[in-house]
């Protein structure tokens, strides 16, 4: 099948993971054991007519073709591996509404899948393997026209392994059957690996175990990953070591309470907390202070209440930073933050929101807090096929413990619209609409560690027609 | 030649020292930081000010290098302190954010230094070679008489915790089907899918700041107006504009380099208009310890601070009112890429639709849907009963959804599809 346009391609974590821009894709099944693939795309994403087949720059263009093998037909998925091949070029510009930091890259490699599963399925595992050529060719915009260090090509492997092994198979006629499954993953990505079409955190190992189960409607994962950089172990580099956990947990009430109990519980509440200890482990640099040693904990709590005519949310969130290090032992943060929101259907047609959000960030070592209070107000009202209403309002306060900034946002809009058709060719009616929207803007900030003092006000009424002529 | 000579070599070095210092008093007396950590295999985007520059002085150009031409050389030098043979590449001027600032009798210059990742790849490379892997960022101002260079350490790092809290790659997107278009278009009766960031990050810490909606006939947003609060000085920080608000955030960012942070509910978005609609990440400035800034009359917090301007994400509205209701169709279970065996599936639940009389739940089998369920509207689960085996379902990827329905058969809302694997 071939496609041109905007198109995917790639599934090689490593290498070349979903390239998606303007170009073209061929993919072929042959039989049921062997497919083959191929793409070429613009370097970038683009839009506009410029560059409209988007693969014949050959300067900014990347090319990539894979083949993939079912090793045992009979049995899709058993065991298949499948290589892929990348080479492209990228001039140092930036995608289209992408934010990101530009480089002129040139890059080719190759990359390895093997993956399968037992014949019940509980035993999974693939294999990822890469090796890259990568280098940065001259860039006028890095050399500014004048003579710099040159980068030296390199080519460099990563590689990654990943099992996963169900432990326990729960009994569907259970009303709670109980799943269990574990999974272990190892990474390594050499020093300076790099691939114009995969994020890959380059110079790092890392081991990850994980255990993800389901009681009923219950579930809950956990996640333990411990980390490793400067794998050259360069003694000028900082070399740290990173110790994570990961824990969610999710509990669709809705699924037990529908077996007949208290129809005012939540109908979903889920949980996620993460731990990371960051910790320096060579002496890179002379000032200790500059060698981290972070231990930080994030908590995140969240119910949700829905009914025929009215919804509500509640989230909570909680982040510590604890940083131990000599010289910044009292540089420590907190953060804390609350979010309501209710829904209420007044009718069919007409709909009502409204917000508060409180978030509070202390500053130990400063022994400052911020505060941030917001209220909105949404209302939505279709009047009847042709009307429409919309409004929305809402204030943002912020300040701090110790009076040094101080800002208020004040912000209203309502918006009408009046649908219409007009008679159009062979009896066919093209489809209109008028809008009416008014806005009022107001923003107040005032800083006294910096002597600034602001204020600004904005109105404005704004109309347009549309006709839709196709 | 050097060893053989250590009390000749000092002398020079010490002659060479007194010159660079000459005559830069009534120039840019500094920077802070002075020396920051960055991240030795990404971008880095660092807040600095350049402080005390005198009325006529501005800057010409910014450039790294591995090595100094002399040893503990002043901050401040009047000629250049790079040895040219480690020049390792210039701030491109698509990330020069510099700005001339200044609160009270402070005149300065706030400058985000952005790090390319072939420049730290440099001196990667360098230090690979037995080179220290320390290298510097020297900025280059003149005022007509007097050239004056300020430089800044920067010392490699994995780009965790003591890095400054920096967006080094921003990618906002719908989820779902057609999230590869860089624009969607949507009739008025079509929801919008559910969207988000995908963040870069270095640093950890405190990311705070708003969803914000440009509606049809709204000014433009220019990319000053894009910019992270934090990338600008403190005194222009509340003059960039404002659009209509979504919804607010605040998240901790761990010390992890990656974050996806969801978007407000689609379905809150006000579409009554046609026309191009912008969604706009907004970044607020948040207290980073590591990215703080003395300005002379202040210090100035930069967490959330990046080399360049915040992407937007676009769609187009046509036909209709676009009217949307107040909450959207989230499903609940099982999750995404579930492993289900046929047969024995499980019950799926969803979130409420308000005023919905029906549901109709979806089993999609490649591109077609095999299998359809009309649910009553006061229960929000459904368990698809045993004929659906193997018989009726191919070995094509599968995916469930679920749309309410209101009391004429209209749809209320959509949930996106939503992948699971099918097993013998």
């Amino acid at each position: 099948m071939l496609a041109q346009g905007h198109v995917n391609f790639g599934a090689q974590p490593l290498l070349l993971d979903n390239l998606a821009s303007r170009g073209l894709t061929y993919q072929h099944q042959f039989g049921r054991a062997v497919r083959f693939g191929f793409t070429a795309q613009h370097a970038q994403r683009i839009v506009g007519y410029n560059q409209l087949a988007g693969f014949n720059d050959a300067d900014n263009r990347i090319m990539a073709a894979s083949l993939g093998v079912e090793l045992i037909p009979s049995r899709p998925g058993a065991l298949f591996t499948e290589l892929l091949y990348l080479s492209g070029k990228r001039r140092n510009a930036v995608s289209f509404d992408v934010g990101e930091v530009a480089d002129t890259e040139s890059n080719s490699g190759y990359g390895l899948r093997i993956g399968g599963q037992s014949e019940d399925g509980r035993l999974q595992g693939a294999l990822d393997y890469a090796r890259s050529r990568f280098d940065n060719p001259n860039d006028p915009i890095i050399s500014n026209g004048q003579g710099i260090v040159e980068v030296t090509e390199t080519t460099d492997d990563a590689y990654a392994l990943d099992l996963n092994y169900r432990l326990l198979e729960g009994d569907p006629a259970s009303n709670w059957p109980m799943t269990l499954s574990i999974g272990y993953r190892t990474q390594h990505v050499d020093p300076l690996y790099r691939s114009m079409t995969a994020f890959v955190t380059a110079d790092r190992k890392s081991e990850n175990l994980r255990l993800q189960g389901q009681i009923g409607q219950i579930s809950m994962q956990w996640e333990g990953v411990r980390s490793e950089d400067n794998l050259d172990d360069i003694p000028s580099i900082l070399k740290t070591r990173t110790e994570e956990s990961r824990f969610n947990l999710t509990v669709p009430l809705a699924a037990i309470h529908s077996h007949g109990s208290n129809q005012l519980w939540p109908q979903n509440m889920s949980y996620a907390q993460m731990r990371v200890h960051q910790f320096g482990i060579n002496q890179a640099f002379n000032d200790p202070s500059q060698i981290p040693d972070q231990y930080s904990v994030s908590h995140q709590l969240g119910f949700n209440w829905a009914f025929t005519d009215w919804n509500l949310d509640y989230n909570f969130n909680y982040a510590i930073q604890d940083n131990r290090q000599s010289g910044r032992e009292e540089a420590d943060f907190v953060n804390r933050g609350h979010n309501l929101n209710i829904g209420l259907r007044v009718t069919e047609s007409l709909l009502l929101n409204f917000g508060i959000g409180h978030t509070e960030a202390s500053d130990r070592e400063a022994d400052l807090d911020r505060f941030s209070n917001s209220y909105n107000f949404d209302v939505d009202w279709q009047v009847d096929t042709s009307w429409s209403l919309s409004g929305n309002f809402g204030i943002t306060r912020d300040d701090d413990s110790q009076d040094n900034e101080e800002s208020e946002s004040n912000q209203a809009q309502m918006q009408l619209g009046y649908r219409f058709e007009l008679p159009g060719p062979a009896g066919g009616r093209l489809p209109g609409q008028v809008y009416l929207r008014a806005n009022y803007a107001e923003t107040q900030s005032i800083n006294a560690a910096f002597g600034l003092d602001s204020e600004g006000v904005n109105r404005s009424i704004h109309a347009g027609m549309s006709l839709s002529l196709f | 030649m050097f060893n053989r000579f250590p009390i000749l070599v000092s002398f020079r070095l010490a002659l060479l020292s007194l010159l660079l210092a000459v005559d830069v008093a009534q120039a840019v007396t500094g920077v802070h930081p002075t020396g920051v950590n960055v991240n030795a295999t990404a971008p880095t985007s660092v807040f600095l000010t350049f402080q005390g520059l005198n009325n006529t002085e501005t800057t010409v150009e910014s450039f790294w290098c591995g090595e100094l031409i002399a040893p503990n050389l002043p901050i401040v030098t009047a000629t250049n302190p790079c040895r040219s043979d480690t020049l390792f590449g210039f701030l491109p001027q698509r990330n020069n954010l510099t700005r001339n600032s200044g609160t009270g009798s402070a005149s300065n210059l706030t400058d985000i230094m952005t790090i390319p990742t072939s420049v730290s790849r440099r001196a990667y490379q360098a230090a690979q070679q037995g080179e220290d892997a320390t290298f510097f960022y020297v900025r280059h101002f003149v005022d007509g008489a007097v050239d004056t260079y300020v430089r800044v350490t920067c010392r490699m790092t994995g780009g965790g915790a003591r890095v400054p809290l920096a967006l080094t790659d921003v990618r906002l997107g719908f989820q779902g089907q057609g999230s590869e278009f860089a624009i969607i278009y949507l009739n008025g009766d079509d929801p919008l899918p559910h969207f988000g960031a995908q963040l870069r990050y270095n640093g950890s810490g405190e990311l705070r700041g708003r969803w914000e909606l440009v509606q049809p006939g709204d000014s433009e947003p220019e990319s000053f107006d894009l910019l992270p609060e934090s990338s600008l000085p403190i005194e222009l920080r509340g003059s960039q504009k404002r659009y209509t608000l979504l919804d607010r955030f605040s998240v901790f960012l761990q010390p992890s380099g990656v974050h996806f942070l969801p978007g407000p509910d689609p379905a809150a978005l006000p579409r009554v208009a046609n026309g191009n609609y912008k969604i706009l990440l907004r970044i607020e400035s948040s207290n980073d310890r590591e990215g703080n800034s003395d300005t002379g009359a202040g210090v100035v917090s930069s967490g959330g601070v990046a080399g360049f301007a915040m992407p937007v994400l676009r769609f187009v509205q046509t036909g209709g009112t676009g009217s949307q209701g107040i909450t959207g169709l989230t499903l609940l279970t099982p999750p995404t890429e579930a492993e289900l065996t046929i047969g024995q599936l499980p019950l799926f639940t969803w979130t409420v639709i308000s005023g919905a009389r029906h549901y109709r739940f979806e089993i999609k089998d490649g591109g077609d849907v095999p299998f359809v369920a009309i649910v009553d509207g006061t229960t929000t689960y459904y368990r698809p009963p045993p004929f659906l085996g193997t018989d009726s379902v191919s070995d094509m990827p599968h995916a469930w959804r679920v749309l309410a329905l209101g009391a004429n058969g209209e749809e209320l809302a959509r949930s996106d599809w939503r992948p699971i694997r099918l097993l013998p």
